[in-house]
């Protein structure tokens, strides 16, 4: 033993992404058990408001109803799941005491964020992935029983007129129903909401690498998200007239805070827009390399951070 | 003296300061100044101090949490601040709580993941290490938001000990227990000696330090009072302390008076007290008075 | 902060030079990065315009215009949408208007708002202005004027931003051709609608019928027997106007329909 003491002769510690998937799994079945999903539970009471009331609305507008309530509500659950999450990820871990045990142990600081980051990550795609689930299955419902009315109404409106109801009739209004009800275009929208809500958790992770305070974090992540949102506005309402000074911040603001309402597709999707997957994978790049520049700058922060 | 010598370093910490930035001001904090302190191999070192002297300061920067604003760090003789000397160490921060989710063997069992370990060996280990920390007993299953202090502590050392490293460093290990979980903790401490670790510890706990310790090191608003053997430093040769139950006091005139006849002297006379509180006391108070000086 | 933000390591040198080259790409590739996306955005007509116009914003409340300016114009405009339903229930025509106006301005690209919007304006506030009682009628003649005007209107605002589909064309159409007895423009709009790529066949049926009615035999005969080659329109209507037409313009008996 002493010999070996004595020539500490060790292969070098290279960064391991073994290690980043140790600390990720581990997040994930702290945040399952901590019953993180339970907040889902919101997203249940807006789908079976958002599907069951509305029948006197044309079939069209229920079913954009429907989906702008539930896109919506997931936007939201999605925002609060990774700001509120990743927000609490360092100060919890600094509170049990573990982030000394594991960064005491040989493993890199960036393995430790990142595995944190993907652990919280993992978990809202998972809630993302369970509200898009469900929210396909209530759609397929809701088709079910709208064809069921149209179908009702349509066999009324043939027996006071005293006609035959013709099949052509019965399957275009069908047709017309799963038209408004089936895009699969909502696919892209949830994508794209996935990776806004990547990069809204590496925005998190970037302020509470140097804060000190939970509040704090959670506040100026969500300020963050509402400058995002509206820069764009910002810099076409001011476009004319511009004063040297609003020039100044709007670059400022543009140079430094991503432009989130490039993954806000969903209201464009749902009215009928098509964004085709090349157009999809061009803004994802966007957003990833956003949350890349937001994950570089957390590093930079955190290494340096004293615990 | 000799023998110390030949011994090898396993921490040295040269001219260590380090001082916190409070505010935006640039006002600091010194937390530690100017602390030199070298720890051997095969030893339990005691750093002792009141809360605020500086002792968990020193460990994080052993550990590399918290960077000196001067001086050296070095373990194994490498640079404390490289990841590459963590692998010596093994780390008991002080009041853990850990993953309250995990049970004690989820626990154990991610850490040593963590540090590069899988399958039969992983197991064994595990094992190995909840049986030495007296905890192999059913109570391993349960989560550890249900677990007392001193199990979350023992916890803490069966997870400091996963990847057997040479060095373990225990922040108030006994904090906070009670006396029969510091008992345990404290055989635990001699049987990682016994194992040939080197082991080093901070506390105020002053006599549960003395019991185990080899060396200490007593700190005081960042700054090294006192550093020895304990041999050396409490046992003072010449003289004689009797604790006595149930004396009047008439009797212990008497007592007094036949001490005086015999020439022998009173030195101090009172409740009694450990002999390294006493000199932790000592130490402070002449410090104090020349500060005041 | 300055003094402790010093490398004292050489990994953290290395992790300063990777983290900083990595944020300095990003940053660098932002600006350019956006404007590619924005002009693919523009490209396929997304993303509203409308929402910084005076008029939106002084017509729904502060927090409604947070909300719409954060990604929820959808959510926004449905609910101005179903209030508006709620004043349609209630005859209150004049803030239906507005709300549906509004509700369609917030998503200019939603054909459905612009459609049913234009609809309830021809169909339903107009007739509603012709039996108002108040009125004399002269005053009522006038307000169904204005209605068709407005309905009229929010059709061609609608096209403007939904020029590449047929519904609003044929709904245009359609107005022209019931409300207004407009023929001629009606197998305008529906000429239009028929060369949208998505239009269903019956569109082509109907601007040859409005063009039949407009007037235009010659070329509404050309038109019928040019449908009748496609299988998929040999309906009854057609060939009884074709057997019609040609009597009527006296087609010669080789060139008439065989059948």
């Amino acid at each position: 033993m002493t010999d070996e003491l004595s020539k500490p002769v060790l292969k070098p510690l290279v960064f391991s992404p073994a290690r980043i998937f140790i600390i990720a799994s581990n997040t994930v079945t702290e945040l399952v058990r901590q019953k993180v999903f339970n907040v889902l539970l919101v997203f249940g009471l807006v789908i079976i408001c958002s599907s069951s009331f509305w029948s006197e609305f044309s079939p069209e507008d229920q079913f954009k109803f429907m989906k702008d309530f539930c896109l919506g509500a997931m936007v939201v659950i999605g925002a609060v799941m990774s700001v509120v999450g990743t927000a609490m990820l360092l100060p919890q871990e600094l509170e049990q005491r573990t982030v000394y045990t594991i960064l005491s142990k040989p493993v890199y600081r960036i393995e430790f964020l990142l595995g944190k980051f993907f652990g919280q990550v993992c978990v809202v795609f998972a809630g993302v992935a369970m509200m898009t689930l469900v929210f396909g299955g209530v759609l397929y419902f809701k088709e079910l029983s709208v064809k069921k009315q149209v179908r009702a109404e349509l066999q009324r409106a043939v027996e006071v007129h005293n006609l035959k109801l013709e099949d052509k009739l019965v399957s275009d209004q069908m047709t017309k129903v799963e038209n408004a009800s089936r895009d699969m275009n909502l696919v892209k929208a949830i994508l794209l909401m996935f990776v806004n809500l990547l990069l809204i958790s590496a925005i998190t992770l970037c302020i509470s690498s140097f804060s000190n305070s939970l509040v704090f974090t959670v506040v100026i992540s969500f300020m963050i998200i509402m400058i995002g949102n509206m820069q764009h506005i910002a810099r076409e309402a001011w476009a004319g007239s511009m004063s040297p000074i609003k020039q100044v911040f709007i670059k400022v603001v543009a140079f430094v805070i991503p432009d989130l309402q490039k993954f806000n597709v969903a209201d464009d999707i749902i009215v009928g827009r098509v964004l085709d997957w090349g157009g999809t994978s061009l803004t994802c790049g966007y957003g990833l390399m956003m949350t890349l520049l937001f994950l570089a700058v957390a590093w930079m922060f955190f290494e340096f951070r004293e615990v | 003296m000799v023998w110390v010598r030949c011994m090898r370093k396993v921490i040295e910490i040269k001219n260590l300061t380090k001082k916190f930035v409070l505010d935006w001001r640039q006002r600091t904090m010194t937390a530690v100044s100017g602390l030199d302190l070298t720890v051997n191999e095969g030893e339990v070192f005691g750093i002792l101090g009141p809360n605020g002297s500086g002792k968990s300061t020193t460990l994080k920067v052993i550990l590399g949490l918290v960077s000196p604003t001067e001086g050296e760090v070095l373990v194994q003789g490498i640079p404390a601040h490289q990841v590459e000397a963590h692998r010596y160490l093994g780390f008991l921060p002080e009041n853990p709580y850990f993953y309250q989710f995990l049970t004690g063997e989820e626990t154990v069992r991610f850490y040593g993941r963590l540090l590069g370990m899988k399958g039969k060996a992983l197991d064994s280990r595990v094992e190995e290490l909840l049986e030495l920390v007296g905890l192999l007993d059913g109570r391993q299953k349960r989560r550890l938001r249900g677990y007392s202090k001193g199990m979350l502590q023992r916890i803490g050392l069966a997870q400091a000990l996963v990847n057997d490293p040479p060095i373990v460093i225990l922040d108030e290990p006994t904090a906070g227990v009670d006396p029969i979980g510091s008992r345990e903790i404290r055989d635990i401490i001699l049987e990682l000696k016994k194992r040939g670790k080197t082991v080093l510890i901070s506390s105020h706990l002053l006599e549960q330090v003395q019991e185990v310790c080899d060396r200490v090191c007593i700190m005081d608003k960042g700054v090294k009072i006192l550093e020895g053997k304990l041999n050396e430093l409490v046992p003072l040769q010449d003289r004689v302390a009797v604790t006595i139950k149930n004396l009047r006091p008439e009797d212990m005139l008497a007592v007094e008076e036949l001490i005086k006849q015999r020439g022998g002297e009173i030195v101090e006379k009172g409740q009694p007290r450990s002999t390294l509180e006493n000199l932790f006391l000592e130490a402070v108070r002449q410090r104090g008075g020349k500060d005041h000086d | 902060m300055t003094k402790h933000f010093q490398p004292r390591t050489g990994q953290q040198r290395w992790c300063l030079a990777i983290a900083g080259l990595v944020i300095v790409v990003c940053l660098a590739l932002k600006s350019p990065y956006e404007a590619k996306v924005s002009a693919l955005y523009r490209a396929h007509k997304m993303g509203g315009t409308t929402f910084a116009s005076k008029d939106v914003r002084q017509q729904v409340t502060q927090m409604m215009f947070v909300a719409v300016l954060s990604g929820f114009r959808g959510v926004i405009s449905n609910f101005i949408w179903i209030s508006a339903h709620m004043d349609f229930q209630q005859e209150r025509w004049v803030r239906m208007k507005e709300k549906m106006l509004l509700s369609a301005t917030l998503q200019p690209y939603s054909v459905q708002y612009w459609s049913t919007a234009a609809w309830h304006f021809g169909w339903n506030t107009s007739y509603a202005a012709t039996v108002d009682e108040k009125l004399t009628e002269v005053e009522r003649e006038r307000n169904r004027k204005v209605w068709y005007d407005m309905a009229q209107d929010t059709y061609l605002k609608g096209i403007s931003f939904n020029s590449d589909t047929y519904k609003l064309y044929a709904d245009m159409g359609h107005f022209l051709k019931e409300k207004e007895k407009n023929p001629a423009g009606s197998a305008k709009y529906y000429h239009l609608a028929a060369k949208q790529p998505d239009a269903p066949l019956f569109i082509f049926r109907q601007e040859a019928y409005a063009v039949y009615e407009a007037g235009d035999r010659a070329k509404a005969y050309r038109m019928f027997r040019e449908l009748w080659n496609n299988p998929l329109h040999r309906v009854p209507t057609i060939s009884t106007r074709i057997r019609e037409l040609e009597t009527e313009l006296a087609i010669p008996q080789g060139e008439r329909l065989t059948r």
